[in-house]
């Protein structure tokens, strides 16, 4: 089996990790075991550089089929077909940026400062997980990487942009949750009734955009 | 065309509709939903003639009632000691033929928590990416995303004219595996190696308490706090059954509509077959692990799953 790391998650998935910590890798591999249902791979799940593999019914007759394929995986540049850069508003208005001050204090920076940094950094999809269609974004600056809340708030509300761990993410819906709250997207990203249930999609670039709260109240999602 | 089929008069606690699981959408953030204890709800539908994974009532009731709007056959199983139609009592293992009017209350005084009420052809909820389960956390399926409250209406198929009545043989009631005390497997998970030695013996050595935090997304364990030397980790995939380990010391177990990806320590996942015995465990009852290999878990779920597919076709 090489030199790939692989661990049960219960009897019937199995985890690989240490992969690619690049998406495209990381998706490609996906779309590559894809390509042989004989696998009997039924669900696939990428978070932070692991890849975990839920095996079909009476689970997992052939892990060493499936780590030799996994070994066999040569990622080829520009396979994918890259997705168009995702543009979302934000408003920054300190009616929404709940943990303002917190983040004032932690990152030694004033506001103005931890917004710019906030908008000129470029991020990716890493994964959706949490809660139905929050992405993980990757690419925050390391000036804003900071640990999670000390205990979770209780109510954080639908549309929260918000940072943890080197992460950036975005809360769909009204949840509870340990990230700080840096401020707020008027964009609806999970519907489960329309055809398109996530706008974002992994390995998508995602920037952000500035806008005043009179932009984000008259906001009409198109 | 569907017919309303009941109305309910005392919902009880934590009552959804739930069918087969949202299987498949995890990379969108997704639960699974679905049975929380697979055996008593498989053995519910097969009561009434249906399918393995129509659309049924899952419910914590120590009392639910309602009452008939239209004809309909009504399967129970599960957490449920005494059925009475219309003030008499009736057997809890096989259906029951139900008329216009009639009104049904179900009490539960067992060691298990949650109780399964299926009517021929099924009840009528919103289908969400391919299931009817409800996901209240998240507001999908089932009634509009909600939890069962009195005064709701369910509807059901038009065509449920009661089949044969069928009566579940001796030893496969649901009512077996409840218990005060419950000893469940547990394959060791990724986050194992954060954990000492000693720390994984005395895991496994000793009783946990189910405290009053339980719902469908997870149980809270209590009694005999456990740490990780480390809880420095990314959020990793999470399913139904995983054994999360907070830093607070009391170990989380992942149920049903648990999220995907969770950021602490998976200490192991109890092995499928038994996590109907875990879901039936009352708050204040008391839990084991015992440590399996997935092969084991693998062949014990095989002939779970046979009995259960050897019933249907009789």
């Amino acid at each position: 089996m090489g030199g790939i790391q692989w661990r049960y998650l219960g009897e019937d998935a199995i985890e690989i990790s240490n992969i690619s910590s690049s998406i495209h890798v990381q998706l490609g591999l996906r779309d590559y075991l894809k390509g042989f249902p004989k696998l009997g791979i039924v669900s696939f799940m990428l978070t932070d550089k692991t890849l975990t593999l839920v095996s079909e019914k009476y689970g997992f007759m052939s892990v060493s089929h499936i780590i030799d394929r996994v070994a066999a995986y040569q990622h080829k540049v520009d396979e994918n077909v890259m997705l168009p850069l995702s543009i979302i508003p934000i408003c920054y208005d300190e009616a929404f940026a709940l943990d303002q001050l917190k983040l004032e204090g932690i990152c030694k920076l004033d506001y103005e400062e931890i917004i710019s940094l906030h908008l000129n950094a470029e991020y990716t999809v890493a994964m959706f997980g949490f809660m139905p269609g929050f992405p993980y974004l990757n690419g925050l600056p390391l000036s804003l990487s900071i640990p999670r809340l000390k205990s979770p708030r209780k109510i954080i509300p639908k549309g929260s942009v918000a940072i943890a761990n080197e992460m950036c993410g975005i809360y769909p819906n009204q949840t509870p949750g340990g990230w700080h709250i840096i401020g707020r997207s008027p964009l609806s990203l999970f519907d489960p009734l329309k055809d398109d249930v996530l706008p974002l999609k992994l390995g998508q670039r995602v920037k952000f955009q500035r806008i005043s709260k009179k932009d984000f109240d008259g906001f009409t999602p198109n | 065309m569907d017919l309303p089929l009941i109305r309910i008069i005392n919902s009880g606690n934590l009552s959804t509709l739930q069918a087969a699981s949202r299987f498949g959408f995890s990379d969108f953030g997704i639960p699974e939903s679905g049975f929380q204890d697979k055996i008593s709800a498989q053995l519910a539908n097969w009561l009434v003639g249906n399918k393995r994974f129509n659309t049924l009532i899952e419910s914590y009731a120590n009392y639910f009632e309602f009452e008939v709007i239209n004809d309909c056959s009504m399967g129970v199983q599960g957490a449920c000691s005494e059925i009475r139609i219309n003030g008499q009592s009736v057997s809890l293992d096989q259906g029951h033929h139900l008329t216009v009017n009639d009104r049904i209350q179900l009490f539960n005084n067992t060691h298990g928590a949650i109780l399964y009420l299926a009517m021929t052809g099924g009840f009528t909820g919103t289908e969400v990416l391919g299931s009817t389960a409800t996901d209240i956390t998240n507001g999908l399926g089932g009634l509009n995303g909600l939890p069962l409250a009195s005064q709701d209406i369910l509807k059901g198929s038009k065509f449920n004219t009661p089949r044969q009545t069928r009566s579940i043989p001796e030893g496969l009631l649901s009512r077996r595996y409840f218990s005060k005390n419950v000893t469940v497997h547990v394959i060791a998970g990724p986050e194992a190696y954060l954990f000492t030695k000693e720390v994984i013996d005395n895991f496994y050595s000793h009783a946990f308490v189910l405290s009053a935090e339980i719902s469908r997304v997870g149980y809270r364990l209590t009694g005999h706090p456990i740490y990780a030397d480390s809880y420095n980790i990314p959020s990793k995939t999470v399913l139904p059954g995983t054994i999360q380990i907070p830093p607070s010391g009391d170990p989380i177990i992942l149920m049903a509509d648990g999220p995907v990806t969770g950021g602490y320590p998976r200490m192991g996942v109890v092995a499928k077959v038994d996590q109907p015995i875990l879901a039936q465990l009352r708050s204040g009852g008391r839990v084991r692990f015992l440590a399996c290999l997935p092969e084991d878990a693998r062949l014990r779920e095989a002939n779970q799953r046979q009995w259960i597919e050897e019933l249907y076709h009789k």
